[in-house]
């Protein structure tokens, strides 16, 4: 096993495509982390990371590209064949693969996160440690979830443009649907209709204040709820979306009942989360590895 | 007799498709066992079970010794190598750098030995020229290269010479049967070129349809190919109406030539042959192709 992940690390570390990958992962993690500094004038209730997702996301896009590319080069050139007939089981070879795709995660992990992790101090250092733990493991977890799920396509379809293809639409779709859900997920509970409280300064000067009710657009109730939160707890981009929209309340003192609950459920989620990606994980290779077992090689 | 691989009633089957069909085969040590058999005829699929990269369907087959269905037969794996298809080489690397990278995945400790198996094939002078600018035979002799590090004593050549020019087939026999005579490593070849393979095989494996028609040694296959008189004469409708007196085999090939399959008395046979006006214009040795014993075997040319 130990030879597989040698011999596969050097092939990693050759490709220009692992210094392009590099490049990126910093390079989004460095403008991610300063466009976190621009929100730091946060209220004094609620704080938040403010992370722009889509600097993640190129960084796991970085990654998905660099192991299909690795991964599906073994059976481009044939060399999975010649791990196999070495005397190499099957299993040993794919879960070498695996191993070294998640090396290459925590570089890019680390190369996004570090700088982003930064320019958010003023979140990071103001949560307890173990919420912190929890929101850097989550978004590690989206990350190693992916690359497994690449290496499972890669090593099933045995065709490196392909598992490019398949894997970066598989991304796309959780996070598309995702991105359509999150909305009305993080709104349950608050009520279909609110009064909205709104000034108007007139030219002369003179404030009015005026309320007026707004219907919530987000808001669900009956099997429309129960779908969206089916659908939270199955995406595994919420792991990355809920570490996202972590809020903590620093100073719980003379504070709304409903921000406090927000918060609870918060990090009820977040924890969810860390189980519920693990298990994807785990789910993930034992399934790529059944698969590749039971694959006929050519 | 000792026997490298040993394959008992192996089936694989793809759906409805049978590409094995209760395969039974022998491998003696030390052999250059050539298998033969039309496209599609189970010979690439045999070395895939073999190789370990499919499972057979039923029936097993002994390496060494050792089971498939056994956890030991991937030590069993380790004595061999095998060359399936097209060469399994990283492109965008170097010939010592692809043999670098089998030496790890072996798990061997150091590089020794790398540019003596370099030499052995005739690579040892592409210095930093990556495998993906490499003509195809020297991809071969580098896919061979690969497939001896570790130093197996059981090779599997799948197809070695398809796409070669003359020189390359020249310079991968000499170099099978210098490794079986130097190094005693046994070969089980699958080839088309029945001609080829004639001149290195110490035994033949005869596949069609997913099963071994016949297995047979060099030896025994030189009894079968039969030795006939190619003769030719002006007439070869009188020549066939006494052949046919006297009780003598023969096939006729057109117009003026014929093969007799006996020794007949060239005198009497002119003489008899004069009376008819007959003449013999030349007599020549013949012996029966491979590809005819082939033939023969399979059920002839049109079942191809």
């Amino acid at each position: 096993m130990i030879n597989l992940i040698k011999s596969q690390l050097i092939k990693y570390f050759r490709n220009p495509l692992f210094f392009i990958a590099v490049v990126v992962s910093l390079t989004t993690g460095i403008y991610g982390g300063v466009r976190c500094t621009d929100f730091k004038d946060d209220t004094n209730v609620v704080i938040n990371c403010r992370v722009e997702v889509m600097w993640m996301l190129t960084a796991i896009w970085a990654c998905i590209v660099l192991i299909a590319m690795c991964a599906g080069k073994e059976f481009s050139d044939g060399i999975i064949r010649n791990k196999i007939v070495a005397g190499h089981t099957k299993i040993s070879v794919f879960l070498a693969e695996i191993i070294v795709a998640t090396i290459m995660t925590v570089i890019m992990y680390l190369l996004n996160i570090i700088p982003t992790a930064i320019g958010g101090w003023y979140f990071i250092g103001e949560i307890p440690v173990l919420f912190a733990v929890k929101w850097f493991v989550n978004i590690f977890l989206t990350f190693e979830l992916m690359s497994i799920f690449t290496v499972v396509i890669t090593y099933i379809l045995a065709k490196r443009a392909v598992a490019v293809v398949a894997s970066f639409a598989l991304h796309f779709i959780l996070y598309i649907i995702s991105g359509f859900t999150d909305g009305y997920y993080y709104n349950i509970g608050e009520p279909k209709m609110s009064t909205m409280t709104f000034y108007i300064v007139y030219d002369d000067g003179t404030i009015e204040e005026r309320e007026q009710e707004c219907e919530n657009g987000y808001y669900t109730e009956g099997v429309q709820q129960v779908l969206v939160q089916i659908e939270h707890a199955v995406n595994p981009m919420y792991g990355l979306i809920d570490a996202i929209n972590f809020g903590y309340i620093p100073d719980k003192t003379n504070v709304d009942n409903s921000l406090l609950n927000e918060e609870k459920k918060r990090i009820r989620d977040l924890n969810f989360d860390i189980i519920k990606m693990s298990a994807y994980c785990i789910m993930a290779y034992c399934i790529g590895a059944y698969l590749f077992y039971k694959k006929d090689l050519k | 007799m000792e026997y490298v691989l040993k394959t008992n009633s192996l089936c694989k089957y793809y759906k409805d498709f049978k590409a094995l069909n209760g395969l039974t085969m022998n491998v003696p040590k030390g052999a250059i066992y050539g298998f033969v058999g039309k496209n599609g005829s189970g010979k690439t699929t045999l070395i895939r079970l073999v190789c370990g990269l499919q499972f057979p369907t039923s029936g097993d087959f002994e390496l060494y010794g050792v089971k498939n269905t056994e956890k030991s037969i991937s030590k069993s794996r380790r004595r061999m190598g095998a060359v399936i298809e097209t060469p399994a080489v990283c492109l965008d690397m170097t010939a010592e750098d692809n043999l670098k990278q089998q030496y790890r995945i072996l798990g061997l400790p150091c590089f020794d030995g790398i540019q003596e198996i370099l030499k052995l094939v005739g690579l040892e002078d592409t210095g930093k020229k990556k495998a993906g600018n490499f003509s195809l035979g020297m991809r071969q002799r580098l896919g061979i290269a690969v497939a001896l590090c570790g130093n197996p004593d059981f090779l599997i050549l799948d197809e070695p010479i398809n796409g070669l020019d003359p020189q390359g087939i020249i310079e991968i026999r000499e170099l099978i049967l210098k490794l079986n005579r130097e190094h005693n490593i046994t070969f089980l070849i699958s080839s088309h070129i029945l001609d080829e393979l004639s001149r290195i095989a110490t035994h033949y494996g005869f596949i069609d349809k997913g099963g071994i028609v016949r297995e047979i040694s060099a030896r025994e296959l030189e009894g079968i190919c039969r030795k006939c008189i190619r003769i030719t004469v002006t007439s070869t409708a009188v020549l066939s109406r006494l052949l046919d007196d006297i009780g003598l085999e023969y096939t006729i090939i057109d117009d003026t030539h014929a093969d007799i399959y006996a020794k007949p008395n060239i005198t009497q046979l002119s003489l008899e042959l004069a009376k008819e006006s007959c003449e013999i214009l030349s007599v020549e040795e013949h012996d029966e192709s491979l590809e005819s014993v082939y033939i023969s075997l399979m059920g002839g040319v049109d079942n191809d």
